[in-house]
């Protein structure tokens, strides 16, 4: 299932009191990536909010356990653009020149364009499991044939 | 494995590995589905081997002397192709045209040659693709669909790339999609307009009127709604570079001269009010630039170059179209293209009745109906040569298998006619 920020900015204060350093609608991307904490935010904690809390943990909870959710790649739909390669940040981390629009040429990426189509060679490496555990859906969001699944 | 430069498209994608193992190809790396096709296909046993004549097998030297001979005899021969060959395939193209007084065309005349050609006479700027990597926080396709054609044009180059001045990639960058229906770049575009065929110039219009401060409050523009629009500008207005890549959408339907036009004029609006634009065509063939660039530089003309007097020359309303209607060949030579699937039928059916002669590497309606073929190697795989990127830059491409046993590239066997003509 996809969340949107705006679905969660929905059920937040709306204050943009920035205890938690951010605005509520940044506050809000981060919390679909995985990459805050409800509780950074002081005032949902607080009885008047509690229902809206309350759902928020109930849209946040499979993002939390992101790592037990896959990825899987059609082959037969992908034409091998390569824009998943580009744009993964894992990939980015395990060679530079990715970053610059280049394919790779080792063996530590996550996405690799192969006689043609996109393959996935190092799945543990996407972000979305441990340690990083981040919702990110790059992948499937860029893909032109929607090839890319996250399920 | 061996890194090489693919010929698929004219992205001359510089980043391809390939592995060759006992004379097969086992696998070929960062290449689209467009590429690996190309680079496999010089492999396949459908490919041409042997020469012929009137569909009998011939030898490689037979095959250049008749070839010579027909050339000689012919009275007016029309040189043709040439944007699926190396630049210095096309100056002996040009060579063999003086040699032979003979018409100089290639396909793109048909194809961007003429918006190249525009392009330079409006004095527009030709920045890289590695400018629009760095600076670019706009990008507009226009009647062009990368996804479907230049698969790897937003990957490597424009759309997901971290720049000096876009250090997110597309997260720092606008990305739209001009079209007449719903296209796979769209699916990844922010602003998605789709207009109703035909009605371009209306859409440049109303997006240069809200640029000179005067809004446009009908219920929508060109078909595309106004909110739609109204987002769109937003983001223009806010933009700093915008880099515009227009397809065949905007040249191959009515009047493209009109059209281009004023997309350039909207080019020239947008740096008026300091906001830096550019415009690029997304052109097809992996040297339609230089089959445009190269004949500019050895004839002073961009294409469709008359070899009849001593002097070469070319006028504005005359193409070897115009020309084989009138029925002024006789012959015609093609090198690395397929006109009789390609052009609209009364054109194929005077292209028939020529005497044909085809180079080319693989079969094709127009090789199956020649009167002689010459098969010729893959330049960029069993060939080197030079050719231009789509944004004009200079590309040295590789050879990385020799070519089947008596086997040339087209630059060699052009040598060899042009040889045998003395």
């Amino acid at each position: 299932m996809k969340v949107t920020p705006l679905e969660i900015y929905k059920l937040l204060p709306q204050t943009n009191c920035k205890e938690c350093g951010e605005t509520c609608m940044s506050f809000a991307v981060k919390l679909t990536l995985g990459e805050a904490k409800l509780e950074d935010c002081p005032l949902l904690t607080k009885e008047e909010y509690k229902e809206n809390y309350e759902k928020l943990k109930e849209i946040l909870k499979p993002l939390t356990e992101a790592f037990e959710t896959g990825l899987r790649l059609d082959e037969e739909k992908c034409t091998g653009c390569g824009n998943c390669v580009i744009v993964c940040p894992a990939n980015v981390a395990a060679e530079k020149e990715v970053a610059r629009g280049t394919g790779p040429k080792g063996d530590e990426v996550v996405f690799r364009v192969e006689n043609g189509v996109s393959k996935i060679i190092n799945l543990q490496r996407c972000r979305r499991f441990p340690p990083d555990r981040i919702n990110c859906r790059v992948c499937e969001e860029y893909c032109y044939t929607r090839a890319i699944e996250i399920f | 494995m061996i890194r090489t430069v693919c010929t698929g498209c004219s992205l001359l994608c510089d980043d391809v590995y390939v592995k060759i193992e006992n004379g097969k190809i086992t696998n070929i790396w960062n290449a689209c589905l467009l590429g690996v096709e190309k680079i496999k296909s010089s492999f396949s046993k459908q490919r041409l081997f042997h020469p012929t004549l009137n569909g009998r097998k011939i030898s490689m030297e037979e095959a250049i002397e008749n070839a010579a001979d027909v050339l000689l005899n012919s009275r007016k021969t029309l040189i043709y192709g040439f944007t699926n060959s190396s630049n210095e395939a096309i100056e002996k193209g040009v060579e063999l045209a003086e040699n032979l007084r003979g018409f100089f065309d290639t396909t793109s005349s048909l194809c961007h040659g003429y918006s190249l050609n525009l392009a330079s006479r409006e004095k527009l700027s030709n920045p890289s693709l590695e400018e629009v990597l760095d600076f670019s926080d706009h990008i507009i396709y226009w009647g062009a669909n990368p996804a479907e054609s230049h698969h790897r044009h937003a990957s490597k180059f424009t759309v997901f790339p971290r720049g000096k001045n876009v250090p997110e990639g597309i997260e720092s960058r606008v990305l739209t999609s001009v079209d007449v229906r719903q296209t796979k770049t769209m699916r990844i575009s922010k602003h998605k307009l789709v207009i109703e065929y035909g009605r371009d110039v209306e859409l440049i219009e109303a997006i240069m009127s809200e640029l000179k401060g005067k809004s446009l409050s009908k219920g929508n523009i060109a078909g595309v709604p106004l909110k739609d629009f109204i987002g769109f500008i937003n983001d223009l207005k806010n933009s700093n570079y915008v880099s515009i890549f227009y397809g065949l959408g905007v040249i191959g339907t009515n009047n493209p001269a009109q059209k281009l036009k004023k997309l350039f004029q909207l080019v020239k609006e947008l740096n008026n009010q300091q906001i830096k634009c550019i415009a690029l065509p997304m052109s097809g063939h992996y040297n339609m630039v230089g089959a445009y660039k190269v004949t500019l530089m050895k004839t002073g003309f961009p294409y469709a170059v008359d070899f009849s007097n001593n002097s070469p020359r070319h006028s504005e309303n005359v193409n070897f179209i115009s020309q084989l209607l009138k029925g002024k060949f006789d012959t015609m030579l093609v090198v690395g293209s397929d006109p009789l699937s390609s052009l609209p039928r009364k054109v194929a059916q005077k292209i028939s009745k020529l005497r044909l002669i085809v180079l080319d590497h693989s079969p094709s309606l127009t090789a199956s109906k020649s009167n002689i073929t010459i098969p010729v190697a893959f330049t960029g795989i069993e060939a080197g040569g030079a050719a231009y990127r789509m944004d004009g830059k200079k590309v040295e491409l590789t050879k990385i298998v020799d070519p089947p046993e008596n086997i040339y590239s087209d630059e060699e066997v052009l040598i060899k006619i042009i040889e045998n003509l003395k």
